[in-house]
């Protein structure tokens, strides 16, 4: 789960464009959207639907259906664990 | 007012998928059928959709006829429509009081796919090469502002004729359903697995269509030959300020627009007849339009979206729509929204699901939203004898301020402000300036190199200079143009849809391929939500975009604007961007 977490904020970072950050710096049970958290918006979940497209095999047909999903990196890593194909 | 003038929509033809004249097409229309089918064309898109193509063994024969074999497949329909409209009204295209404005979202993008960076994928050398075809005096203007570009440049038109700069100009929209659009559209996955179904609870997003429309906006009552005249009276173009994609959650900038449209035509919301919407059918947009429509007080008024028919037709959809409005006002009739039953948005609309006879229709608002947080509104009316449309005079303005970004330095009035090593490519250069600014702005990574140049540009010409607190967000304006558009993240896109595959498409690229996304930017940082509209241009139309400031602030409630020049593609850039103020 631990290297999960890990290469989940790389690939955050990496397509989301979160220039200056570090994986460390992402908290695992921090909000990912709104004004608090890490501030991302809906072309970022629609970024992150195509990281789970491709890396784990996880298929999201609708934006909306992301949003408990896409909470934080814990409740991602959860769902990917529960649900990757590969 | 010095001088008044009538600003006449005449003349215009539709060449869509559902035929190759405005009457095949309306025909079509009252006969509730659709453009819109299946397609299975994997050169478009890997998987089946609904959309609707132009018939193109129908086209070939009338290009044959014609002769235009040596143009692309959407200047072919730019040459056929534009000479429908030369036809009908009888004008000499040549003649130095007529102008042709061209509205597309991605012109001749298709040839990405075969070509890479070809000379036609510039939309100024698509527009001179249709402009040439017809001799004409004068170099044509394009708008490429996402979905508003069509009702943009018809309000354009109308600014330019009522100040006495033209008295005829050719307004041409058109795009086609290519497999750029069809990628990023669908990597939004705001793409509908069935025929749209604007304002229905049952919607879950857009049909795709292509279509080229055109028409004439003249002063000169006498190429009008039909009956029952029709009246551009007022417009207004405005911005959400909120998101470069997203609707906006308040329906605010579309108000703002729509209201703006009818201060200009002099006329109260329950004098308006009919509404016809932008209704895309995707959640968001038609329920942002609810909000926006009751806050006009225009929820009680006959509403129609005219998507069902002929789907989303980007840069033609504004004029192909205002079309069929002027049948409608003529004909009396409300078009019917097809496949509506009943609806789930917040503030309940009047959509019209069958044709519909309004007894004495008199005036028609048409709105558009788009990406970049666009919208637009324009009014028309079926003509009376005696009322004119005010003329314009442009509003003395002032340049307060320039900034000028060239070869990684900052000129601020001619004084350099920031300059880098030699040898920096740009993503160092514009990383630099931005640190030198001691900004926190999370967005300003996350945005395309178009954007950044246009934001560092407008960062150091506003610097210290609190703009909020001088003008209301509406009393602010953005005109930009620029030679190569978004062609800088349109190849990428391209790229990443050659290497990934239809299904890789990126939408965080995809949304930066409109160059007005970078108004979108400018808007959301300072709280712009006036006037925003982008010109495509072979050359920086320094002197144009002054003296069409001065006519928007003439015409909206504008009184401090941006505007500037802000070019980029692979490693050359160039932003001139100036502050401008009334006088």
């Amino acid at each position: 789960m631990e290297q999960l977490k890990q290469e989940l904020k790389e690939a955050l970072i990496d397509t989301l464009n979160l220039e200056d950050m570090t994986p460390q710096e992402i908290d695992d049970a921090a909000p990912l959207f709104g004004d608090e958290g890490l501030g991302l918006d809906s072309i970022d979940a629609l970024e992150i639907i195509l990281i789970l497209e491709r890396n784990y095999g996880i298929r999201i047909e609708k934006p909306s259906e992301g949003k408990e999903i896409f909470y934080s990196v814990d409740t991602l890593a959860q769902f990917i664990t529960a649900n990757r194909t590969k | 007012m010095e001088h008044r003038v009538k600003t006449y929509l005449t003349a215009d033809t539709i060449l869509s998928a559902l035929g190759f004249s405005t009457e095949e097409n309306l025909e079509a229309v009252r006969a509730y059928r659709t453009g819109l089918g299946l397609i299975n064309d994997t050169t478009i898109y890997d998987q089946p959709f609904i959309g609707a193509k132009i018939d193109r063994k129908r086209l070939q024969e009338q290009i044959e006829e014609a002769g235009l074999d040596s143009y692309t497949t959407l200047e072919q329909l730019f040459l056929l429509a534009i000479s429908q409209v030369i036809y009908q009204s009888g004008i000499d295209p040549a003649d130095p009081d007529c102008l042709l404005i061209l509205s597309t979202t991605k012109g001749n993008i298709n040839c990405l796919e075969a070509e890479g960076l070809a000379e036609e994928a510039y939309l100024s050398v698509m527009a001179e090469r249709i402009a040439n075809y017809f001799r004409m005096t004068h170099t044509p203007l394009v708008l490429s502002t996402a979905c508003i570009s069509g009702v943009s440049s018809l309000i354009v038109a109308s600014r330019l004729i009522r100040n006495g700069n033209y008295k005829h100009i050719i307004v041409a929209g058109g795009d086609l359903l290519t497999r750029f659009v069809a990628t990023g559209f669908q990597s939004f996955k705001s793409v509908s697995p069935a025929v749209c179904l604007p304002y229905d609870e049952r919607r879950d997003g857009l049909s795709l269509g292509e279509a080229c429309a055109a028409l004439l906006v003249t002063s000169d009552r006498s190429r009008v030959k039909e009956a029952i005249p029709i009246l551009l009276k007022g417009g207004g173009i405005s911005n959400d300020a909120n998101h470069i994609s997203g609707p906006s959650r308040t329906g605010d900038g579309l108000h703002l627009a729509m209201e703006q449209a009818l201060r200009e035509s002099h006329l109260e919301a329950n004098e308006i007849s009919m509404v016809n919407a932008h209704g895309t059918a995707t959640p968001y947009n038609d329920e942002m339009e609810s909000k926006a429509i009751h806050l006009s007080h225009l929820d009680h008024i006959p509403l129609n979206s005219l998507k069902p028919y002929w789907g989303h037709t980007l840069g033609a959809s504004g004029i192909l729509e205002t079309i069929a409005c002027m049948y409608q006002l003529r004909e009396g009739e409300v078009y019917g929204t097809l496949g509506y039953e009943s609806t789930n948005v917040s503030y309940p609309l009047q959509v019209s699901a069958q044709h519909q006879t309004v007894a004495s229709m008199r005036h028609c608002l048409k709105t558009a939203s788009g990406f970049g947080g666009s919208n637009a509104a324009l009014v028309l009316s079926v003509a009376e004898e005696t009322e004119d449309t005010d003329g314009l005079v442009p509003i003395e303005t002032e340049v307060i301020r320039n900034c000028l970004i060239r070869q990684g330095k900052i000129w601020v009035d001619n004084q350099l402000r920031f300059s880098i090593d030699e040898g920096d490519d740009f993503p160092t250069f514009i990383r630099k300036a931005y640190k030198d600014l001691a900004l926190d702005d999370r967005k300003f990574y996350k945005m395309d190199d178009l954007c950044k140049l246009g934001y560092i540009a407008t960062a150091y010409l506003l610097e210290g200079k609190e703009i909020s607190d001088q003008y209301q967000p509406e009393e602010i304006g953005l005109i930009l143009s620029n030679k190569a558009a978004s062609l800088d993240t349109d190849l990428k896109h391209q790229q990443e849809i050659d290497s990934k595959g239809d299904a890789g498409a990126s939408p965080a690229i995809f949304v930066y391929t409109l160059p007005n996304v970078v108004m979108g930017e400018l808007a959301i940082r300072y709280k712009i939500k006036g006037e925003n509209t982008f010109f495509v241009s072979g050359n920086d139309p320094e002197a144009f975009l002054r003296h069409y400031a001065s006519l928007a602030m003439q015409s909206q409630q504008m009184r401090a604007c941006v505007t500037g020049w802000c070019e980029l593609l692979g490693s050359a850039y160039e932003a001139r961007f100036e502050w401008i103020e009334r006088k």
